[in-house]
């Protein structure tokens, strides 16, 4: 479908979503919680803070949970009975929005659905992905910690958005990107204004401070470079920067219970801890914490550009803003980029 | 909608103690194997405790059953240890590649297998064996550590009993017993000691690194075997078995979907990261 174009007040914006909170649509929106920002469910427009710059986690978990059920068991005898998990998923959360979240965590979606994709279909996240309605909000000021532009997206991106708002005074401007956007709306459409395209607002030009292509030049050819082990000696694997990533996606699977009944269930897991990726034989291939970054860095930047597509990163910067060491993913890509040259 | 974490659950036919931490599973679905190739790999539980990933260790043209080999050593594989004949197993696969038997056709083969790492190579050698006329000589070289940690002791006979086919013992030196009648000797010594030439010959090793890492010297600069004939199997902790979870990757490959056979040419070629 071709792009289509409106405009929609301030006031319209908030009868719009209280509009479809009425008609039953669950609205998963940033809201202060705990002395902070998190998507959660809000019961009113007034609940959502619009105003932040990103939610301290991403909407990842509404795509993959923190934690979900596999299949569930339970055993008489030596029978064992196995209740699928699927089930849990299947035609649920149909009128699931996400609304106000930033086209960073918006691009997130396309870039896991790859990785959910090759080969095997993993349809616990293909009927989440597929049955979520997206509706962003532009940036208008992205801070030092961002790196969107550089990650060939932009803080006005569509990328990943079924709709795309773009604030322009006490107005929106919406670009509606596929058909998806068009049905949430269609019902709405009164509150709209459609505009041509031309009197859209232009995206700006968006200063990059790196090129990422130079980046991957450089992991591509330096492996056991120093580099590494150095600069991350400081960082003491807590796993923050991969818990808050909208595109990590690694995960674990476990079995809880007892020898009566239980679950297989399957849980974020993280590249930055040791036990990731140790064998039986105690044998570990990602001994050190520089080389578990390096793999973090290396996922990101050069194995998943390989493999799928573009790169497993959004630029968001929640890695770097919740780190307690401080490692700024920022300056670690700018960094490499230098190598590359040097 | 389907659910690729969904296990089948297959019966216990037989179970065989190999050593005093080691067993072989023979399982079956519906009185019968499953379809899977050599060289490749299942994850399998004793639910409530969690998966364990396994290479297969039968030939698949044997129909009656298809097994695994393994240590008990971690939650998973202490309930897996404690079943019976009987009992059922959960059981995801096959996942992975395998070797590329058309390569190996009509040349003449040598597998090298070290302690655990012989399983997967006993199903691709008793594939060749059960097809016996397709391919040239046949040589087997398998080492342990000790007379006690030899897994299969019981069929190497049975390997022998084929024409054109020389099986070689070895235990590592100070792990043989009073009579104990075969070779004694590290696995990459006895192997250059072995009358075998690069040439029209295909290698398959598997085994610790250490073990890969000098019978991969070995073969490659005192016996003049290529790169690409010299074939072996990665293993990298999995999960999921499906190319999703994340952890088992070398690089760019991920050992569970792209592997976990590769040639020595290929492996040269990634990273040191397994």
């Amino acid at each position: 479908m071709e792009e289509k174009y409106f405009e929609i007040s301030a006031e319209d914006l908030k009868k719009f979503v209280d509009s479809m909170i009425k008609d039953n649509f669950e609205i998963i929106a940033p809201m202060d919680r705990d002395g902070d920002t998190f998507y959660g469910k809000i019961g009113k427009f007034d609940d959502a803070n619009l105003d932040i710059l990103l939610p301290k986690m991403s909407y990842k978990e509404y795509l993959l949970p923190k934690t979900e059920t596999l299949f569930e068991y339970s055993f008489s005898g030596v029978d064992i009975d196995i209740k699928d998990g699927i089930e849990s998923v299947e035609g649920k959360n149909r009128k699931r929005v996400i609304f106000g979240g930033r086209p960073c965590d918006a691009a997130a979606g396309p870039i896991m659905e790859k990785v959910f994709n090759w080969g095997y279909k993993d349809d616990f996240f293909n009927e989440r992905f597929k049955n979520l309605t997206i509706v962003s909000i532009a940036c208008e000021k992205p801070d030092d910690y961002c790196f969107c532009a550089e990650m060939q997206l932009s803080p006005e991106s569509s990328h990943g958005s079924d709709l795309l708002l773009k604030k322009t005074g006490d107005k929106y401007s919406a670009v509606v990107v596929n058909d998806k956007g068009l049905e949430l709306i269609a019902s709405y459409l009164n509150l709209f204004k459609e505009i041509a395209k031309d009197e859209f607002p232009p995206d700006k030009d968006w200063k990059k401070i790196f090129e990422i292509e130079k980046a991957k030049s450089f992991l591509d050819k330096n492996f056991k470079h120093n580099y590494f082990q150095d600069r991350f000696l400081s960082c003491i694997g807590c796993g923050i920067c991969t818990y808050t990533c909208p595109t990590c996606h690694c995960f674990d699977i476990q079995d809880e219970g007892d020898m009566k009944k239980g679950k297989r269930i399957r849980n974020w897991d993280s590249c930055q801890f040791a036990i990731f990726t140790l064998h039986t034989s105690g044998h570990n291939p990602r001994n050190t914490q520089g080389d578990r970054y390096r793999q973090r860095l290396m996922h990101k930047f050069k194995i998943y550009s390989e493999k799928f597509d573009k790169y497993l990163c959004v630029g968001c910067g929640r890695c770097s803003r919740n780190c307690p060491q401080d490692i700024n993913i920022k300056e670690v890509v700018k960094d490499l980029t230098e190598l590359a040259s040097a | 909608m389907k659910n690729i974490y969904l296990p089948k659950l297959a019966e216990i036919k037989e179970i065989i103690q190999e050593t005093v931490d080691t067993k072989t599973v023979r399982l079956t679905i519906d009185n019968g194997s499953i379809f899977f190739l050599p060289g490749q790999f299942g994850e399998f539980s004793f639910i409530g405790e969690g998966e364990s990933t396994f290479g297969f260790s039968s030939s698949p043209l044997r129909k009656e059953y298809f097994e695994f080999s393994f240590r008990s050593s971690g939650r998973a594989t202490t309930g897996i240890n404690g079943l019976n004949p009987g009992d059922k197993l959960a059981f995801r696969g096959p996942y992975g590649n395998h070797f590329d038997t058309s390569k190996m056709k009509g040349k003449d083969l040598v597998f090298i297998g070290g302690g655990i790492g012989m399983a997967p190579v006993k199903s691709i050698l008793e594939y060749c064996l059960d097809e016996r006329a397709d391919y040239g000589k046949i040589t087997v070289l398998y080492g342990a550590r000790s007379v006690g940690d030899l897994l299969y002791k019981t069929i190497f006979e049975d390997w022998r009993k084929y024409k054109n086919t020389d099986v070689v013992i070895t235990v590592d030196p100070g792990g043989e017993t009073p009579d104990w009648t075969e070779k004694v000797g590290f696995v990459p010594t006895i192997l250059e000691q072995l009358p075998l030439k690069g040439e029209n010959t295909i290698a398959v090793v598997c085994g610790p690194p250490i073990m890969i890492k000098f019978a991969l010297k070995s073969l490659e600069e005192k016996m003049g075997f290529d790169k690409g004939d010299i074939i072996t199997t990665l293993e990298n902790r999995m999960k999921c078995g499906l190319g999703k979870c994340g952890r088992c990757n070398v690089g760019s490959v991920y050992v569970c979907k792209d592997g976990p056979v590769f040639t020595a040419k290929e492996i040269e070629s990634l990273p040191d990261d397994f």
